[in-house]
């Protein structure tokens, strides 16, 4: 049984650490501790790969080969428990990007915006959090890129926030969590080519559902989850001009492989895959796959 | 185990269209969805200048590059005698559906009433408008939509 809540605290090692893809942002709660810890560290390396394009209509074409778009990021979580049931956390990530077309490319590196949380255990004997995120726009974006095929738009754009629930059980060997969230974009208005360009708020959801096993007396857990996104539809004003967007729907499969080094190191190997399940629309669609490392203290 | 595998399985055939499943593969040739702009010509509605684009490169996924060639609806036609613009032209790249645009375009005028637009970066697939826009004191005076699908 202790070796089981070891475990459990890599849990969320690959719910949220792979790139989000263009269109619907990854607000989701990502170095949550849900074990007893005082600080928790979280490194990832991703490699992301856009593999197609799915269209309003939901009609998807996958690249060919000649054209290419690979995200490259490091990635650094730090969450620290003020008290039993109350802790926040900090991420920051550097990456870069690289797109080629019939033989022309691009490629740059940044640092992308800052993410901000903290969470509230409901009840100091059930594995429940309350949580929040807040994205600080300190990227540059799509909106005000400078750089050819957008390569510099390493962050959102947008202040956003999300308000959301973790909930994790165990159940012998296997281990469930439920978490949907709900987030809303700030409006924010960016210079740019076209002049003053405003974006207006919009809302957003998630819902991510995995299961965890736990082979008897192994270090290792095998996870499978399941995130479902969705994006309201982005409004866009230019001088007189209002351009209404339309919704963007993406679902993320996680498969991930951790092992608990001891109570203290943890490392974990995880695939994301957004071409699997569908409907989606009006995105991006990714492959990724990422390598975790996450330290924690009593 | 076994019934979240078959749950799993499941799910990728019961929900809605795999994108997996369901795709098709880029075409690797040159989409050309603006002929009706090439041969007609657009109007400003704020001037008597109507413009064509002549594409040189595309429009393609990736890099693309065309000309401009205005004229003045009472002086010339799609032939020519072709005229400068009366303000500064500007062209804006913008996907309607995702709600954003691409790198900034760069113009160089040819001649008179030719400008080149090159850095024409189309970065996905889907529809594009090609904002072409005349600047009065830097701020936008005129413009035209032109769409392609890609």
């Amino acid at each position: 049984m202790k070796l089981l809540f070891l475990l459990l605290f890599n849990l969320l090692l690959a719910v949220s650490a792979h790139a989000a893809s263009c269109c619907v942002a990854n607000t989701s709660v990502s170095n949550l501790m849900v074990l007893p810890s005082k600080w928790q560290q979280t490194f990832s390396m991703t490699r992301s790969n856009v593999i197609g394009d799915t269209d309003s209509k939901g009609s998807s074409t996958f690249r060919s080969s000649s054209n290419k778009e690979q995200t490259t990021a490091g990635r650094m979580d730090l969450a620290y428990s003020w008290t039993q049931r109350y802790q926040s956390g900090v991420s920051f990530r550097y990456q870069n990007k690289n797109r080629s077309f019939n033989g022309s490319s691009s490629s740059d590196s940044g640092f992308s915006d800052v993410g901000l949380s903290h969470a509230y255990q409901v009840w100091e004997y059930t594995r429940t959090w309350i949580f929040q995120t807040v994205n600080i726009p300190t990227a540059t974006s799509i909106y005000d890129t400078n750089k050819s095929f957008a390569v510099d738009a390493q962050g959102t754009g947008t202040y956003q926030t999300s308000l959301g629930i973790f909930a994790l059980k165990n159940l012998k060997l296997f281990d469930y969590f439920f978490s949907p969230e709900v987030h809303y974009s700030f409006p924010r208005t960016f210079d740019n080519q076209t002049g003053k360009t405003r974006l207006d708020g919009f809302w957003g959801t998630s819902l991510s559902a995995g299961v965890g096993y736990i082979p008897w007396r192994s270090k290792f857990r095998y996870g499978l989850n399941l995130t479902p996104r969705l994006e309201g539809a982005k409004t866009v004003r230019s001088g007189n001009t209002t351009t209404p967007g339309r919704e963007s729907f993406v679902w993320d499969s996680v498969a991930n492989i951790t092992y608990s080094i001891d109570a203290q190191y943890s490392l974990g190997l995880s695939y994301v895959d957004q071409t699997l399940f569908g409907p989606a629309r009006n995105t991006l669609l990714n492959r990724s796959i990422g390598f975790i490392f996450q330290t924690r203290w009593l | 185990m076994k019934f979240i595998l078959i749950s799993f399985l499941f799910l990728l055939t019961a929900c809605g269209e795999s994108p997996l499943f369901n795709h098709k593969m880029e075409k690797s040739s040159i989409l050309r969805n603006l002929i009706s702009v090439e041969t007609a010509g657009t109007s400003f509605s704020k001037t008597d200048h109507s413009f064509s684009i002549d594409w040189k490169v595309g429009p393609e996924l990736g890099e693309s590059r065309f000309v401009i060639k205005s004229w003045k609806n009472s002086l010339g036609t799609f032939n020519g005698p072709y005229v400068d613009l009366p303000y500064e032209l500007k062209v804006v790249l913008w996907m309607p559906a995702m709600g954003h645009g691409s790198s900034p375009t760069k113009i160089t005028k040819l001649s008179s009433g030719e400008y080149d637009v090159s850095s024409v970066y189309f970065i996905m697939n889907g529809k594009w408008d090609i904002k072409v826009q005349l600047l009065k004191d830097g701020k936008v005076f005129d413009e035209v939509v032109v769409s392609i699908t890609l």
